[in-house]
């Protein structure tokens, strides 16, 4: 490498490092959370049911993809376990809310997420790629036939009805905090030693840990706390819902949108995921009251596209892709017009 | 109707391969990214065609009738179809595994399996037996369909166990081994039969998870890696 480029990738680093630790930055993100927050405060005062409870699914899957993308984004860990916790923390909340009250309960949800986080993080955060996909897969599966059979076999019944709920309003306003909560902790991580070190195991685990970031330690870390998010969502998500079964909300369902939203939105950025979390529960209330296959399949069909031709996610979209796009596209009719055109060659020639 | 649906889905693979697969492994820095990112294309196209299927006909069971009359083997009633559908299912693995070991074609796949650079090094021609063998296993799963619909009533979302099922199985017999394959789907249709009778019905699918979690952890490259 030559000493001119050998300095410009130095700078470079540094200008990417001082950017992580930067205030200015810091700055524009806590802005605009702020001013985020204000305006979401103010929906249940002017909004209808219809638009609150839009919104609070909104809410919901902005909680639940920022969170998601805070451990699975930087390490590159594809956990699909989020469903898991949803459920634990919505039935923690069934279970408990007579008896405790609503804050308390929430913070169970999380609680009991975080340690069944911890539990499962420690037995399979050793293997990568796609076997941790598919046993945190396997595990939620596990974990949703063990909560139906012991339903039907202790309670006798499958499904629970909540019946001390508390008012809409309050909902909301958990809810909201959640989101706001898991924007302003992925704001902060990616600023500490911690969200660094998850970064370095991203990008190469066995460097990290040479670094001297204590990997195990870091992953089962971030994975409790994702799983703290979702279960204190789905905590609150079950009041909500009033009636829940473990077919609702273990369903695998939630933890692929979760997925979708973040990898759609740029699992590695903090915005992209909010922004795809909005998008897509608008267009979810819109198009599913039509036409319910259409809108999977557009959820099916984006996802495909964004994981082909945008693998940075929509927040990495900038003028330049587009410009990138139209390469691509000449590149490749130039070479279908060659291909074709040998194939003529060879024609004559024969 | 088997050898048709065979036709079609390796018809439809090798077209899916074509549209999405080349282009993720042309941009994939390394295997890892592109076994995460083709996990996320799957599941895309599971949503796809799921609902397309549900949109055009319908989400009803449906279901026919062939070859339902019991035969009698060695003492025991079996449905004749289910027989039929054994002994297809055993014959087309073997065929698989054969040709797979005994051919040049197969000797190409097992060195693409091993590495494609260096099987592109040594003269395989990679970039087209690649989408040819990505249209086998379509093909193969429609052999799958076509056999279970003659016995299974039949919806658009029937897929969704299979799927997982399948996956339990390539891992318990490590992925890449056909052998493996095979004896780890038997021995998960026998562990769940015989778990079933011993307790309850219910358990079924806590039972195959179960298994599947505890070998993945007790042996996280399958039962019958070789090292």
């Amino acid at each position: 490498m030559n000493p001119w480029r050998e300095s410009r990738v130095r700078r470079l680093g540094q200008r990417l490092a001082q950017g992580l630790l930067d205030r200015t930055h810091l700055g524009r993100d806590l802005l605009v959370l702020f001013a985020l927050t204000g305006w979401a405060l103010a929906v249940p005062h002017y909004g209808s049911d219809f638009v609150v409870s839009m919104a609070l699914t909104c809410l919901m899957y902005v909680a639940l993809a920022t969170s998601w993308a805070l451990f699975c984004g930087t390490t590159r860990y594809l956990s699909l376990a989020t469903a898991a916790f949803f459920g634990i923390g919505a039935y923690t909340s069934a279970l408990f809310i007579d008896s405790l009250g609503w804050w308390p309960v929430i913070a169970a949800g999380a609680g009991v997420a975080a340690l069944v986080a911890v539990v499962m993080g420690s037995a399979v955060l050793h293997l990568r790629g796609t076997y941790f996909a598919v046993l945190t897969f396997g595990m939620t599966e596990l974990i949703r036939h063990a909560v139906t059979y012991w339903e039907k076999q202790v309670t006798g019944t499958v499904g629970r009805v909540l019946t001390v709920v508390p008012e809409r309003d309050t909902i909301y306003l958990t809810v909201l905090a959640l989101a706001v909560l898991a924007v302003a902790v992925s704001i902060v991580v990616r600023r500490t030693r911690f969200g660094l070190g998850l970064m370095g195991i991203g990008a190469d685990e066995q460097r990290a840990q040479t670094l001297g970031v204590n990997t195990r330690l870091a992953k089962i870390g971030g994975f409790a706390l994702t799983a703290a998010f979702a279960g204190a969502v789905g905590a609150a998500m079950s009041v909500r819902w009033t009636y829940i079964d473990p077919a609702t909300v273990f369903s695998p369902f939630i933890g692929f949108q979760t997925v979708l939203i973040a990898l759609i939105g740029g699992i590695a950025t903090l915005w992209g995921p909010l922004i795809a979390a909005v998008v897509f529960s608008l267009l979810a209330e819109t198009l599913r009251l039509q036409a319910p296959q259409a809108y999977l399949m557009t959820l099916g069909l984006l996802l495909i596209l964004c994981v082909l031709y945008l693998p940075g996610g929509l927040a990495s979209l900038r003028w330049s892709t587009f410009g990138q796009w139209r390469e691509d596209t000449r590149a490749w009719w130039r070479e279908l017009r060659r291909d074709k055109r040998r194939d003529e060659a060879r024609e004559n020639a024969t | 109707m088997v050898p048709v649906s065979f036709a079609v889905l390796m018809a439809t693979g090798i077209a899916v391969h074509r549209l999405t697969f080349r282009r993720l492994a042309a941009t994939s820095p390394n295997v890892d990214v592109f076994e995460a990112r083709g996990l996320m294309v799957a599941f895309g196209l599971m949503f796809l065609v799921q609902n397309f299927a549900q949109l055009v006909w319908g989400a009803d069971l449906r279901g026919y009738d062939y070859l339902t009359d019991p035969v009698q083997v060695a003492g025991s009633q079996f449905a004749a179809n289910k027989l039929l559908l054994l002994g297809l299912s055993l014959a087309f693995s073997v065929v698989l595994i054969v040709s797979l070991r005994m051919t040049l074609l197969g000797k190409g796949v097992r060195a693409l399996m091993q590495s494609p650079t260096g099987a592109q090094l040594v003269g395989i021609d990679t970039r087209r037996l690649h989408p040819l063998m990505f249209g086998v296993g379509l093909g193969l799963s429609g052999v799958a369909g076509c056999l279970l619909s003659m016995t299974y009533t039949i919806t658009p979302s029937m897929g969704e166990p299979y799927t997982v099922t399948a996956l339990i199985v390539i891992t318990l017999g490590g992925f890449g081994s056909m052998g493996g394959a095979l004896a780890g789907g038997l021995a998960l249709g026998v562990i769940e039969a015989v778990g079933m009778h011993f307790t309850n019905p219910s358990l079924k699918s806590l039972l195959s998870y179960a298994v599947f979690i505890g070998v993945l952890l007790w042996k996280p490259n399958g039962l019958f890696a070789r090292r």
